[in-house]
């Protein structure tokens, strides 16, 4: 049994928390909202505290939760922060996914205390927290990892020590960059296909086989055909970490052509309203705006789809006639 | 039906498999290659007969399958008086196993049906190993009829064979595939080479990240291979380029928006300018690294 804290319950956090306390750890909580933490405790025991210090003060391994730099450097550092409350010889390890320049600046702050940190964010969704099935991509020195990772087990289906402190968050990069990409690909696949007059289900059945497969085509082309995004990850939360993964890249010199290009266009989404849909919503700047077709009006796509091969038929049609 | 007169026209990397697995399920089959040394060469592999000129292939043959290069070779074979049309008998049925454009499938679509002979556009995935293993991925545009009929001929080399709709649904399928797969390959080679740059050991990388939504069949077959600069094999990057202009010329068609598509067909542009067109359509990589 290990004395714990956890600062930060959202839909990661809490559920992650929850997990730490069925693994048989002493946990102490806060969150912002004290409402959230009362939640908590009545569902899991354990106790909470008013600020991050006094959450952190007992504790052996100390982690965090939250939504950006911003509110990371809020609960880690300052009077009431995490590292103030923090003794020495203990472990703080952060999962919120946020730029390795942030892991480097607590980690400074953390030796400064004899306290040891390692930046550990996370890949699996809210299912993969609530499952306690998370990828978890760890940066910082080898023997924290190891005093760290049985407790992180908890929640975890894979833990790994991908390098010095950041390589956990420049990894959660690389994995948010290969996946934007591919949805790309994927909705400008499955939009082609409806334009073109194919019943898009049935290719992605044929094409899900070969060297187009991947997770996003065989979770996420049929919500993509059905304009469902009330789920996920949302598209805020993607935005976010491509400006971090644009960010390191910058300071690395590596060339993300692609990935700057599909930042713009979650922008975009942005802008129209789509902050919490899902990040496959991708689909929905190439069917937006073109005339009478399933993004203009994104909860009737059936009916346009139905227009859209109709025209297409027709379109063909012409053609073969001119050519006779 | 282990009889059956078959003609198989375009014996390059893919054909000439194709054509062998054709011979060994029993069809009789007569093959023509533009380079004969090719076609010699495959009649001395699987016995069989070679003949001077598509039309002579076709002559007398129930199935007629052809897998050429692109457009202007899959006209040449097929149209005019040496072309395959023309030996062609009414009844015959005609498939066509190129990669090419959606608009040459329904021209042909036509002109076969002048002559009374049915024709299916069969693209197919699974590159040349899936070929010589006779695992090919079959998408089939026509009607259900010719379907039916050509299904045999082809079994003896596909995994799967799939009707999609009419005439010149099977390459628009093909295309969806190509546009899927070039978007993987263009955002693993950003994601591996985001991982070089900052200093990270990209195989642990990618034994972290390929378990979760950044999976992929290119993430799970072709990472190591594109950090490790090994592009000597697999997919051109001038059959892809090649692939993603038609991919383009339909979307015009049509009115499909494919902005990343678009960039990535330039990005092919470039490593062809560079005299790079023959390495392995992950070469993109390349572009990353070697700008």
């Amino acid at each position: 049994m290990t004395n714990t804290a956890f600062i930060g319950l959202g839909v990661m956090g809490f559920p992650m928390a929850g997990h730490l306390v069925k693994a048989g750890h002493r946990v102490t909580v806060y969150n912002r909202s004290p409402k959230r933490t009362q939640e908590w405790v009545s569902k899991h025991g354990g106790k909470s505290a008013k600020t991050p210090a006094a959450a952190a003060k007992d504790a052996d391994v100390v982690f965090s939760c939250v939504g950006n730099d911003d509110h990371l450097r809020q609960v880690a550092f300052g009077n009431d922060g995490i590292l103030a409350g923090m003794k020495s010889g203990a472990i703080y390890c952060d999962h919120t996914t946020a730029s390795a320049g942030v892991a480097r600046e607590i980690d400074a702050e953390a030796k400064k205390r004899g306290v040891g940190f390692l930046d550990g964010p996370v890949s699996g969704g809210q299912a993969g927290a609530e499952n306690g099935v998370l990828t978890v991509m760890v940066g910082g020195e080898r023997r924290h990892f190891d005093a760290a990772a049985p407790v992180i087990k908890a929640y975890a289906r894979a833990v790994t020590l991908l390098g010095p402190v950041g390589a956990g968050q420049v990894t959660k990069a690389v994995n948010q960059v290969c996946i934007v990409g591919l949805v790309q690909g994927l909705a400008e696949g499955l939009a082609f296909a409806v334009r073109a007059g194919l019943d898009a289900r049935k290719v992605v059945g044929v094409i899900a086989k070969g060297a187009a497969q991947s997770w996003q085509m065989d979770n996420r082309a049929l919500t993509m055909i059905d304009d469902k995004f009330d789920f996920g990850f949302a598209t805020k939360w993607m935005h976010k970490d491509l400006g971090i993964a644009l960010a390191e890249a910058k300071k690395c010199r590596a060339h993300l052509p692609g990935t700057a290009l599909i930042n713009q266009f979650y922008a975009q989404l942005l802008a129209v309203g789509g902050e919490r849909w899902d990040s496959s919503c991708l689909i929905r700047n190439l069917t937006r705006g073109a005339k009478a077709t399933s993004a203009a009006k994104p909860r009737r796509a059936k009916a346009a789809k139905t227009a859209a091969k109709k025209r297409s038929i027709k379109r063909s049609k012409k053609r073969s006639k001119k050519r006779r | 039906m282990s009889s059956t007169k078959a003609a198989f026209i375009g014996l390059g990397n893919m054909g000439y498999p194709m054509a062998g697995h054709l011979k060994k399920a029993g069809f009789d089959v007569t093959v023509y290659n533009r380079t004969t040394a090719k076609a010699e060469a495959w009649v001395r592999d699987y016995g069989g007969s070679a003949a001077e000129s598509p039309a002579a292939a076709a002559r007398g043959a129930a199935i007629v399958l052809t897998c050429v290069g692109n457009d202007a070779d899959l006209r040449a074979v097929t149209l005019g008086p040496d072309g395959a049309l023309a030996g062609m008998g009414k009844g015959s049925l005609l498939i066509d196993h190129t990669t090419a454009s959606a608009s040459i499938a329904r021209e042909l679509a036509a002109e076969a049906k002048k002559k009374g002979v049915a024709f299916l556009d069969a693209p197919v995935s699974g590159g040349q190993e899936g070929a010589k293993k006779g695992q090919l991925t079959i998408m089939v545009g026509g009607d259900a009829k010719a379907f039916r009929m050509g299904e045999p001929a082809m079994k003896p080399y596909a995994k799967a064979i799939t009707l999609m709709g009419p005439a010149g649904s099977g390459q628009l399928t093909k295309m969806v595939n190509q546009m899927c797969c070039a978007a993987t390959i263009q955002a693993l080679a950003e994601g591996m080479h985001l991982a070089v740059k900052s200093g990270l050991d990209p195989h642990l990388v990618v034994e972290t990240i390929s378990k979760g939504a950044a999976q992929s069949w290119q993430m799970d077959n072709r990472a190591r291979t594109m950090v490790d600069g090994k592009f000597d094999f697999g997919f051109a990057c001038d059959w892809m380029r090649k692939d993603l202009g038609i991919c383009l010329d339909e979307a015009r068609n049509n009115g499909a928006q494919l902005p990343l598509t678009a960039l990535i067909e330039d990005f092919y542009a470039r490593i062809q300018d560079r005299g790079e067109g023959r390495l392995d359509n992950t070469a993109l990589y390349r572009l990353l690294t070697n700008p």
